[in-house]
């Protein structure tokens, strides 16, 4: 899934605080799922610009969660229900702000997220990434474990040489070596072979900016 | 008096619960404290299935016990061949336990089979999750030695005594090497420098940093082995192994009564071995203490309650335990699970409410829930037409924290009470209170177990604190969401402060660490608006701690004031 992170509140607030009526836009998919843009934290942050614009009378926050802020539908259902609204904070990911900035055209559209990448939870409150995206997935010749995302250095032949003690990532000791985690797993499997075969420079263009999938009737 | 009575109503809403609870006991493994659960449960006339690793039962702690185990064992061991409500079942191990307190779902592998079985409790006991090594393994033949290989060569008789220790002159101990007091230790240590003084012709010195006397017969013990001659030192914290140039091992340590660092040489050094947790893959999920042994350092679970309501520790799996306080825990443990399956259990939980269309399945509350109530369940919405699974909440297991509302992203879990008294913990009711405060106002979120009490107590004893105070009752200070928290400085307040229960003494756990680490995510945001850290506090506070109560709010008052 998308995990985003929340901006300070500085930065947030100097986008808006000239603006007095503003709708604080979550998402109730990926993000809420990452406590980043949820309803709870549509709440906290909705509460917080009350608190730093308490001298504003005029100030007006309201607060609405769509399914998912990614959809032109929910996004223009919102809009035929919102009133007046002088701008949007939006908490979905980078993807749900351009689609409510594509509908709402005549107000400023603000994003409260910074949107970090695709991961899974490790544990409560801990996100890894896991995918870089990159249009053409190679973990079939890695044990199911991402090189270019999960490699400090993104090696399709790992590893690189500098592997410490203990299979750590040369370039960050906190972090395991992908390349080490990808023998292991292929040694588990008896699929060591796979280590020996080269591969060749990786397409990083399988997919130009921006993509477009065009999918037919299935 | 009040809790007393809110617990009576309550229970009247939780009888019925025992009706589709299993009445069998699931005990593991059949070590001595094992085998005695077992019986004290058959004797209140519920069904025992006793799990044993091993091919037929044993206990393999004969060593370092009192001699009577083995004689103990035997009894238990016919006593459990004839009685009809105790099933062993060998050679087989808990994988893991699903489900929830009445009807546990327990993964079971039995030579090469693994079944799921059902239980309404679980007791683990024994010693089969802990095993004694000798600290010093690789000082092979240099005259050290642990207390069972002392013991071995000692026998019981001075014709057994081996010509290893009758060529000693001198021997030495040190009960317990770990420094923590370890009574079974400290008994075997006794009995054995006993036998060599009745035995053996040897001076025998015993170095001590606490020695601690209060289990059934050690202090008799003790006297005995003074009158026998045996010589205590007691040392200050550290001592270190020694040797000279002869080869002979030793030891130096500081006297405290002499207030001198002294040497001794000896012939034998015998060391009491350490006690290790041997918990292999754990299934249960009910959380450990700094040893690694079960159940958390939490003074609510003592003696035998786990996490999860059902599932208790008997003996050497709660540590290194002696006979003593075994026997304290076989007698609790059969208690509870009897409690539990006759409905005698007033359990007040399970008046949280996942609000079915709102859970995101994001999983969060399972993930937190400190007593493991939380699980997937179908839908509940008849209208809702694909099978699909969301979080549910199980009343039998949950403890009314409230750590699951206070977390959940899409604000889908809140209190929903049966009855007046926890009326006040759902989110309306604490947003009202909030709501109601005025800009002087010093907003106290109290946990109902603590700082609760301790500020009724003020009251008691006239104490006087401030009329700003506004005090706000929570189930634990892990319920206060951060939105309370930014609402109530919306309304303009000078601060807030959450006061708990002190750490390692939660009711619920960790409900306190989390509120702590709530507190420091708080104060970052409020940083970034202008409001100072010193705005929000959070104490923690014993229930009978009136006096400091009193004190750590008028300093946070003092504080946000100026
Ligand atoms: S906007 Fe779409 S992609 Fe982004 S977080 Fe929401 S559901 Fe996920
Ligand atoms: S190779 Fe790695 S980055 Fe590329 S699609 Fe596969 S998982 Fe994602
Ligand atoms: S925390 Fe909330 S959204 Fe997440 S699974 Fe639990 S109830 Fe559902
Ligand atoms: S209230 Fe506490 S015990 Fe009950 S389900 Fe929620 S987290 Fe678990």
């Amino acid at each position: 899934m998308i995990v985003a992170e929340r901006k300070p509140f500085e930065e947030i607030w100097n986008m808006i605080s000239h603006y007095n009526r503003i709708l604080v836009l979550g998402c109730g998919t990926c993000v809420t799922i990452c406590w980043a843009g949820g309803e709870k934290e549509v709440g906290i942050l909705a509460s917080q610009l009350k608190i730093a614009g308490e001298k504003n009378n005029e100030l007006i926050i309201t607060e609405s969660v769509p399914e998912r802020q990614c959809e032109i539908e929910m996004i223009q259902e919102l809009k035929d229900k919102e009133g007046n609204i002088d701008a949007i904070l939006s908490m979905g990911c980078g993807a749900g702000v351009q689609t409510v900035a594509g509908i709402f055209t005549d107000i400023p559209v603000f994003p409260a997220l910074n949107t970090t990448f695709l991961g899974m939870p490790e544990a409560e409150g801990l996100w890894v990434e896991m995918c870089s995206a990159c249009g053409d997935c190679y973990l079939a010749y890695t044990g199911g474990i991402c090189p270019v995302t999960r490699c400090g250095k993104g090696l399709l032949n790992g590893p690189c040489g500098g592997t410490r003690k203990g299979g750590k990532c040369e370039i960050d000791p906190e972090k395991d070596c992908a390349w080490v985690l990808i023998y292991r797993r292929l040694e588990k499997l008896s699929m060591l072979d796979l280590m020996e075969q080269y591969r060749e420079p990786k397409n990083y263009r399988a997919v130009k900016r921006p993509g477009i999938i065009r999918a037919t009737a299935r | 008096m009040k809790k007393t009575r809110e617990k009576t109503e309550l229970s009247e809403l939780t009888t019925g619960e025992k009706d589709n609870f299993v009445k069998n006991v699931l005990v593991t493994a059949s070590s001595v404290s094992g085998m005695k659960t077992a019986l004290e449960i058959s004797r209140l006339g519920l069904k025992i299935t006793l799990l044993e690793k091993e091919t037929e039962l044993q206990d393999n702690h004969a060593d370092i016990v009192d001699q009577g185990t083995v004689e103990i064992r035997n009894s238990l061991l016919q006593k459990i061949e004839k009685d009809k409500n105790i099933n062993v079942v060998s050679p087989a191990s808990i994988i893991k336990i699903e489900g929830t307190a009445g009807n546990f779902s327990v993964k079971i592998k039995k030579d090469n089979d693994v079944f799921f079985q059902k239980y309404g409790a679980v007791v683990i006991a024994g010693q089969n999750l802990t095993e004694t090594v000798p600290v010093f393994l690789n000082f092979h033949n240099t005259g050290i030695m642990s207390q069972q290989k002392l013991g071995r060569l000692l026998g019981d008789s001075p014709h057994t005594v081996s010509p290893v220790i009758r060529k000693a002159k001198t021997i030495a101990f040190v009960f317990n090497d770990s420094g923590e007091n370890s009574r079974k230790l400290t008994m075997s240590g006794l009995k054995y420098t006993c036998l060599l003084k009745k035995n053996t012709n040897c001076e025998v010195y015993v170095f001590i940093s606490h020695l601690i006397v209060d289990s059934g017969g050690m202090e008799k013990l003790y006297r005995e082995a003074r009158v026998l001659g045996v010589i205590f030192i007691k040392y200050n914290e550290n001592y270190k192994i020694i040797s000279n140039k002869n080869g002979s091992i030793g030891i130096a340590a500081k006297d405290i009564f002499l207030d001198a660092d002294i040497e001794l040489f000896c012939d034998i050094l015998v060391i009491g071995e350490k006690f290790i947790p041997c918990i292999q893959e754990d299934g249960l999920k009910t959380g450990y203490d700094t040893e690694g042994f079960y159940q958390d350092a939490n003074v609510y679970l003592y003696p035998v309650s786990s996490r999860r309501r059902g599932i208790y520790f008997v003996g050497e799996c709660r540590g290194d335990q002696d006979m003593m306080r075994t026997n304290v825990d076989v007698l609790n443990a059969a208690l509870n699970s009897y409690e539990l399956l006759s409905g005698f259990d007033i359990h007040s939980g399970g008046n949280v409410k996942v609000e079915s269309e709102k859970c995101k399945v994001c999983l969060t509350c399972i993930r937190v829930c400190p007593h493991q109530a939380i699980r997937l369940v179908p839908f509940s919405d008849p209208a809702q037409q694909e099978a699909k699974n969301v979080a549910g909440i199980f009343p039998e297991a949950c403890y009314d924290c409230g750590a699951c509302s206070a977390m959940c992203p899409a604000k889908a879990i809140d209190f929903e009470f049966k009855r007046a008294p926890l009326n006040e913990y759902s989110d309306e009711q604490i947003l009202k209170e909030i709501e109601c405060l005025k800009q002087d106002d010093l907003p106290v979120f109290c946990c109902a177990e603590s700082a609760f009490l301790a500020a009724e107590r003020a009251v008691e004893i006239n104490l006087y604190y401030s009329p700003r105070v506004k005090i706000i009752r929570v189930p634990c200070i892990g319920r206060v969401d951060l939105i309370h928290l930014f609402k109530a400085f919306e309304q303009k307040v000078p601060g807030v402060l959450l006061a708990g229960c002190p750490e390692q003494a939660c009711t619920h756990l960790e409900g306190n660490i989390r509120a702590k680490d709530r507190v420091k995510y708080a104060r970052e945001l409020l940083k970034g608006m202008g409001i100072g850290e010193e705005r929000l506090g959070i104490v923690f506070i014993g229930p009978d701690m009136a006096h400091r109560f009193v004190r750590e709010i008028s300093e946070m008052l003092e504080r946000c004031s100026t």
